[in-house]
């Protein structure tokens, strides 16, 4: 195997496909990432055992062949090398790199054993605009829970896309708040079918999909896997074969009274208030109520003191008086990832949820339960 | 302006209520806790019991040797909780800072209510007097410009007494004190002080800092500040809750019933506890000891939970599978870890149910909050208390 390219090329590639790869693997074939040359590509494979990342870059290998390379070792080196062309080449069991004045051989594992993305022609379910999706999942994704031990299945621990009728819903929910984005189902024939994305993959996802309008991604399904392809890169991994709750059920269809707010100006109200609260504290508490025609948020903390927020907001209709306990993290959360110059706060009781609304987007709507004070 | 700290500590607490609970008590050597002939340690013991050696923490059967003679007598753990929250209660007439240092402690700030306030002593009489009055309890008072002092004083006023140490008078107080006085110096560090000739407070209090940096590394400059009666500041006053379980040593037994019976019994008081901090528990370990001291511990993790059923439900798994060897059981634990202080916050889904299980247990606690955990206990729970003393004492 030898290849020359430049280093900006594979360190961008290789930063791809590592977040796959998993720190804590015991397998050693895992702790890898996969080389594959051809005449006319080089093809990149990270992978922690079922969540995997293939990446292939359009360059002229000079002899084919596969290996396996350390993974942190080698991202380590290849990203502080100076900008120029790097030579990588098989020798003596050994891969040699070359690049300006820098010369390393390391040691490398032969090709077996890594786990291959399957043949996927077949299974085809969707294509959308990636920067479509992308920005959904960037409204979505941050409700749902990383899992830390990367063992479990729990709803909370992925993203659910849906596609239902006309619709293609994404949810996300951390079983305290909820963000659902609709859209219209790219796939119309596809009537019911809902896969459900372990957040580890979408979090990726979202981060990696381009957002140029003209850019399309491919969704996959076999069995139980689930493949993103676009560009050059093939995301792939198992769905978590549980059962989502009814999160249509819990979004209020109708509520008592709707307020219109500056996104802004309630974002870095949120932010301020969150100081009263030390770092440590776990779980902050806010009032926010209507009085006259301000906002108020106020929060108190016995150890640090107490903060009050007032902002100007629009009546919607209907209205009543808002007075509402909640986590300000959960709202400071969305209000970070939306982009909307207002949004629409509906209420109903002291009990029920909380919902937002963009007016300028309508499909999407994101959900808060309250804290109860008594 | 000076501020002013009261700490008050009653006497022998665990002593007194039971004599509260039973006059014939009053004037004879008590101990509180275990079996004299069986197992158990000794949880408290009164003024006359102490002339013979006896302290809190021994074994009953050692305590039993060297005071053959005291009144031995259970726990009743519900009702500590009771009166410790009822002198609360009354402390917070006189102020409204008072935070509760342990069951029996309480500490009392003042600053800054100078005009409201007589002098110090007749503040002191007024509390102990109003204290007595209601509850019946003696309790000792220590009255300084911080927190340690006053912990001191309230030591050095025991029994049902008070001391004033006026501002200015700290180190003076401290100096003729012996080591073991000062909140911070245990046995292993009273020693190493002891071995290089210091033996009273004032000795610390004068010895250059480097020698105490030299002997205890970055606790002597704290140590010396203390001694000198002079305020620390610690990063971090409060403790936040990390855990909270229970356990419970009785007679050998292996009917696994009877060892659900007492886990119920467990799961009750740390729920309570939890509900009471506003938490839910995310994880859920259950510890077992074998007659022979065999000991196992498995853990189990859980949805928030808060209610006693769910998480008894999961202890009575978790005791199935760690109870596997045919062999007799001595003790049975729980303990709820991954605690989260979101009792209030409600859940997305099925949050209507939730309300009304949560509005069930806060009716359930205000009940036991008042009149005891053995007021209001499950089927299981109570089969529990009402077969184990018994057999105990058979």
């Amino acid at each position: 195997m030898k290849l020359t390219i430049s280093q900006e090329k594979l360190s961008q590639a290789l930063n791809l496909v590592s977040k796959a790869v998993s720190s804590r693997t015991l397998n050693l074939v895992l702790a890898h990432i996969r080389f594959q040359v051809t005449k006319k590509s080089l093809t990149l494979t990270g992978s922690d055992g079922d969540f995997t990342i293939e990446h292939t870059v359009d360059t002229e290998g000079e002899r084919e062949g596969a290996l396996l390379v350390p993974a942190r070792l080698f991202v380590d080196l290849i990203t502080r090398l100076p900008k120029k062309d790097v030579t990588l080449e098989r020798q003596d069991g050994m891969l040699k790199i070359v690049s300006g004045y820098s010369d390393y051989s390391i040691n490398i594992l032969p090709d077996e054993n890594f786990p291959s993305l399957p043949l996927f022609e077949e299974g085809k379910l969707a294509q959308l605009p990636a920067g479509l999706l992308r920005s959904a999942l960037g409204r979505t994704t941050f409700s749902a829970l990383k899992d830390p031990s990367g063992t479990t299945s729990h709803y909370t621990h992925g993203v659910l896309l849906n596609f239902h009728e006309d619709n293609l819903d994404i949810v996300a929910t951390d079983g305290h708040r909820l963000a659902l984005e609709r859209m219209d189902n790219p796939a119309p024939e596809i009537k019911d079918r809902s896969l459900l994305v372990p957040t580890t993959i979408t979090e990726e996802l979202r981060r990696a999909l381009p957002s140029e309008e003209d850019k399309t991604v491919e969704i996959y399904f076999l069995s139980n896997q689930v493949f993103f392809k676009f560009d050059n890169s093939v995301f792939g991994g198992s769905l978590f074969d549980i059962k989502y709750p009814d999160y249509l059920k819990v979004v209020p269809k109708e509520t008592k009274s709707v307020a219109n707010v500056n996104r802004s100006a309630l974002r870095e109200a949120l932010q301020r208030v969150l100081i009263v609260f030390k770092v440590k504290e776990q779980n902050p508490v806010v009032r926010v109520e209507t009085s006259g025609d301000s906002l108020v948020i106020s929060s108190e903390s016995q150890d640090v003191g107490k903060g009050v927020e007032e902002m100007p907001f629009t009546q919607g209709s209907p209205f009543a008086d808002i007075r509402i306990a909640i986590n300000p993290a959960y709202l400071a959360d969305v209000l970070a990832v939306v982009d909307a110059d207002t949004v629409d706060l509906h209420w109903t009781s002291e009990v029920n949820p909380l919902k937002l609304e963009l007016p300028e987007k309508p499909g999407y709507t994101y959900i808060v339960m309250p804290i109860r004070m008594d | 302006m000076e501020s002013l700290i009261v700490h008050a500590d009653l006497d022998t607490f665990y002593v007194s209520v039971q004599r509260l609970l039973d006059p014939s008590l009053v004037g004879r050597p008590v101990i509180v806790g275990g079996d004299p002939h069986g197992r158990g340690i000794v949880a408290a013991c009164s003024y006359e019991t102490r002339a013979f050696g006896v302290r809190s923490g021994m074994t009953a059967r050692d305590a039993y040797r060297l005071c053959p003679q005291a009144v031995f007598v259970r726990g009743h753990g519900e009702y500590y909780g009771y009166y410790s929250r009822l002198v609360k209660n009354i402390l917070e007439d006189f102020t409204p800072e008072v935070a509760p240092m342990s069951i029996d402690e309480f500490r009392l700030d003042f600053s800054g209510m100078e005009r409201m306030c007589p002098a110090p002593s007749a503040l002191a009489e007024r509390i102990r007097e109003k204290v007595y009055l209601h509850t019946g309890l003696p309790i000792s008072l220590g009255l300084a410009t911080n927190g340690l002092v006053a912990k001191v004083a309230s030591g050095q006023a025991k029994p049902d007494g008070y001391r004033v140490v006026p501002p200015g008078e700290e180190a003076a107080f401290l100096a003729p004190l012996p080591l073991g006085k000062m909140p911070g110096i245990g046995p292993v560090t009273e020693r190493m002080l002891t071995e290089r000739g210091l033996t009273t407070l004032g000795d610390v209090a004068r010895v250059p800092l480097v020698m105490l940096r030299a002997l205890l590394g970055k606790h002597g400059e704290a140590l010396r500040m203390k001694c000198k009666g002079e305020q620390v500041i610690t990063a971090r006053e409060t403790r936040t809750v990390k855990t909270l379980g229970h356990e419970s040593t009785f007679k050998d037994t292996a009917d696994p019933a009877k060892l659900r019976a007492i886990l119920a019994g467990l799961t009750a008081e740390a729920g309570f506890r939890l509900r009471g901090g506003g938490y839910t528990t995310r994880l859920v370990i259950l510890k077992l000891r074998y007659s022979d001291f065999e000991t196992h511990t498995h853990q189990r993790r859980v949805d928030a939970l808060f209610s006693d059923d769910a998480i008894f439900k999961v202890g009575c798994e978790l005791l199935e599978s760690t109870f596997s060897r045919r062999v007799s059981v001595r003790l049975v634990g729980i303990r709820l870890a991954g605690l989260v202080r979101d009792l209030h916050q409600l859940p997305l889904f099925e949050w209507q149910r939730r309300i009304k299980r949560q509005e069930l247990y806060a009716a359930i606690d205000s009940v036991r909050g008042r009149f005891g955990l053995e007021s209001l206990t499950t089927l299981t729970a109570h089969q529990a208390r009402e077969r184990l003393p018994a057999e105990a004492s058979a």
